[in-house]
């Protein structure tokens, strides 16, 4: 080949190289210069930000630090596009979010904690009127010792209405002994009015009679 | 990778809320309260012209059946609504039945024709506000007990699964003038006494075939204690066994193939069996002591009996294959009468307890013993009703003896006969087919 030729070849690569080495050393110092920098109340409010769950993050750049300690060229290969990718975008993402944005979010974000927790609130409800209904029924439960035995056990689904009234009463599981599954039936309809369900809404309940 | 992972969640949500949508909470309700029945029973009332002698007889022999059943707690008539009719189904208020605090309800009626009676009931679940069931009897005037006690029968198998014993009889020893001893026969509210055996004799220890059609009993008319059966559809009397000594405390075997019994062994009693149809009896018991008193487990496969091997009497129970005895009584200095359930789950005796015959209960195996009579007087002679849950028994808490009825809580107990005279060791009949 002709050496000037390869010259010319040689010094546009020269060329490339240094500036994809600058590039490089740019976007990670832009990564974990940013990581480095930034005060832990900001850390949290990114993390709130975006959807994976704190704690998941922490124990990613734990492993990320402990990777690097350990770093061998293969894996440093793998991770570096990938990574340059993601600042990239995160990058991209705080130019374009101005503070209005940003508040919008976090209004979203508490609006979907206020949510969820509404929700564990309304299971308690669920459970206390569980409990509630429950009692009512044992309180009118009653059976003369005749028909007591060994092991019998009645299952039937009730529906009730927004008042606590009694909509219909089923026998899923017979004991096998009419009388006894009278008796819890009897217990059922001695018992109503139950008390209204959560929310004033009809709800449907599986009954399992065991004395 | 991700994808099908994502992918995955999706389904395991769509399943989750399928899942949701169909299945729905399950809780638990145990502990229901061990009480009676409470029963709305208003005064039997007439269906065509009145006859007040019939209907205070049918509405008095009801009330206290019903009460014996010990199933239920009767309403006060008082604040009964409906009153003086005979409910129909489609008559029946349910509300206002129900806010008596009526579980069920129970209408009876009657009617007169000439000597012909007609009575009838409806049972109703005033919780639920619906029928159960009814009958109509009908027979001569003359035999209205009895057709009270079919009601009942009916009735209680209505509401338990398992027949009523109000058809059964009891038979028991009625102590005569001179010391003579007869047998007669009564029902378990105490009505219809009958005379079975009179024969100027002592007669002792009665025993009914597990069909309910014969009885045994111990006779001394040929002046020694043997053994008899008696038919009761004819009133034949046959002598069964007749060894010098006594033949007495027979116990028809559950089969009714076998008859056991107390004889005279080398020195005391010991137990025998003897077959039923006539035969050579076979030596259960061969000891220096006394057995006596044999009762069948209703497999037929062990009986229970006293006997007084360690110095004071003492119930055992033993294997009839292997002919292998193990005592089940350790507690008081003398334990007898013993009679095992229908239902085998209990052997119900007389036990001395504080200077007093009491009746208890102890497991066959020996465990779980329990004492369900109390107050003054003996309690003794135990029999089982045909449903394992009422027991008879004799008891001189009034002086002299008459009968009681109990139940296997203790319940009652229910004085069945009131005479002056003694009335001791009832037998309570087996289910009699109709």
């Amino acid at each position: 080949m002709d050496p000037g030729l390869k010259e010319f070849m040689r010094k546009p690569l020269v060329k490339a190289m240094a500036l994809s080495a600058a590039f490089h050393l740019a976007i990670l110092l832009a990564v974990e210069g940013q990581q480095l920098l930034k005060p832990p109340k900001e850390v949290i409010l990114q993390v709130s930000l975006v959807p994976t769950p704190p704690p998941k993050l922490k124990k990613r750049t734990v492993k990320r630090k402990a990777k690097k300690r350990t770093s061998k060229k293969a894996t440093a290969k793998k991770s570096r596009p990938r990574r340059k990718r993601v600042a990239v975008a995160k990058l991209r993402k705080k130019i374009r979010e101005d503070p209005e944005q940003r508040r919008l979010r976090a209004i979203k974000e508490i609006e979907k904690r206020v949510k969820e927790r509404e929700e564990r609130v309304q299971k308690g409800v669920l459970d206390i009127y569980l409990a509630q209904l429950r009692e009512r029924i044992r309180a009118f439960w009653a059976i003369p010792d005749v028909l007591l035995k060994e092991g019998v056990k009645a299952v039937i689904r009730v529906k009730i209405d927004g008042q606590g009234r009694l909509l219909l009463a089923k026998v899923e599981e017979s004991s096998g002994d009419p009388n006894f599954d009278r008796s819890v039936l009897q217990a059922l309809y001695k018992a109503e009015p139950f008390p209204p369900p959560p929310g004033g809404k009809p709800m449907e309940v599986g009954l399992v009679f065991r004395p | 990778m991700s994808f099908v992972r994502k992918a995955l969640l999706m389904v395991a949500l769509l399943l989750m809320e399928v899942g949701t949508a169909r299945g729905i909470v399950y809780i638990e309700v145990d502990s229901p309260q061990l009480r009676l029945y409470k029963l709305a029973f208003p005064r039997v009332v007439a269906t065509g012209p009145p006859e007040r002698e019939t209907a205070e007889g049918i509405d008095g022999l009801l009330s206290r059946d019903l009460e014996i059943a010990h199933l239920f707690e009767l309403l006060p008539r008082e604040e009964l609504p409906q009153r003086g009719f005979f409910l129909t189904p489609q008559q029946v208020d349910y509300g206002a039945w129900r806010d008596t605090g009526a579980e069920f309800l129970l209408s009876v009626g009657y009617e007169l024709r000439g000597s012909t009676l007609v009575l009838a009931f409806h049972l109703y679940d005033c919780a639920q506000g619906r029928p159960i069931g009814g009958r109509r009897y009908r027979s001569l005037r003359t035999a209205w007990q009895e057709m009270v006690h079919r009601l009942m029968d009916d009735l209680l198998e209505m509401l338990t699964g398992r027949q009523g014993f109000f058809t059964s009889r009891i038979a028991f020893v009625k102590t005569a003038s001179r010391g003579l001893k007869e047998i007669h026969l009564i029902d378990p509210d105490g009505g219809r006494r009958t005379p079975l055996i009179r024969n100027g004799s002592i007669n002792i220890s009665p025993a009914w075939s597990p069909d309910g059609r014969k009885l045994l009993f111990t006779c001394f008319r040929r002046r020694n204690p043997d053994l008899y059966a008696v038919d009761l559809s004819n009133g034949r009397v046959k002598i069964l066994s007749s060894r010098p000594g006594p033949n007495a405390a027979g116990a028809w075997s559950p089969d009714g193939r076998w008859i056991a019994l107390m004889m005279r062994g080398r020195s005391g009693t010991d137990l025998f069996l003897l077959p039923a149809r006539g035969g050579k009896p076979q030596r259960l018991t061969d000891t220096p002591e006394s057995e006596t008193s044999p009762t069948w487990s209703p497999d037929g496969r062990r009986i229970a009996y006293v006997s007084d091997r360690t110095g004071s009497p003492q119930i055992y129970v033993m294997d009839l294959r292997t002919r292998r005895s193990k005592r089940i009584t350790f507690i008081g200095g003398y334990n007898c009468s013993p009679a095992w359930s229908p239902r085998g789950e209990w052997i119900a005796f007389s036990g001395r307890w504080e200077g007093r015959f009491r009746i208890f209960l102890v497991r066959p195996d020996g465990s779980d013993l329990r004492v369900i009579t109390s107050g003054i007087g003996n309690h003794e002679s135990p029999s089982w009703a045909p449903d394992g849950r009422h027991i008879v028994f004799s008891s001189d808490a009034r002086g002299n003896y008459d009968l009681y009825i109990t139940t296997v809580e203790g319940a009652g107990p229910w004085r069945i006969t009131s005479t002056k005279q003694d009335e001791t060791e009832p037998a309570w009949s087996p289910l009699l087919s109709r």
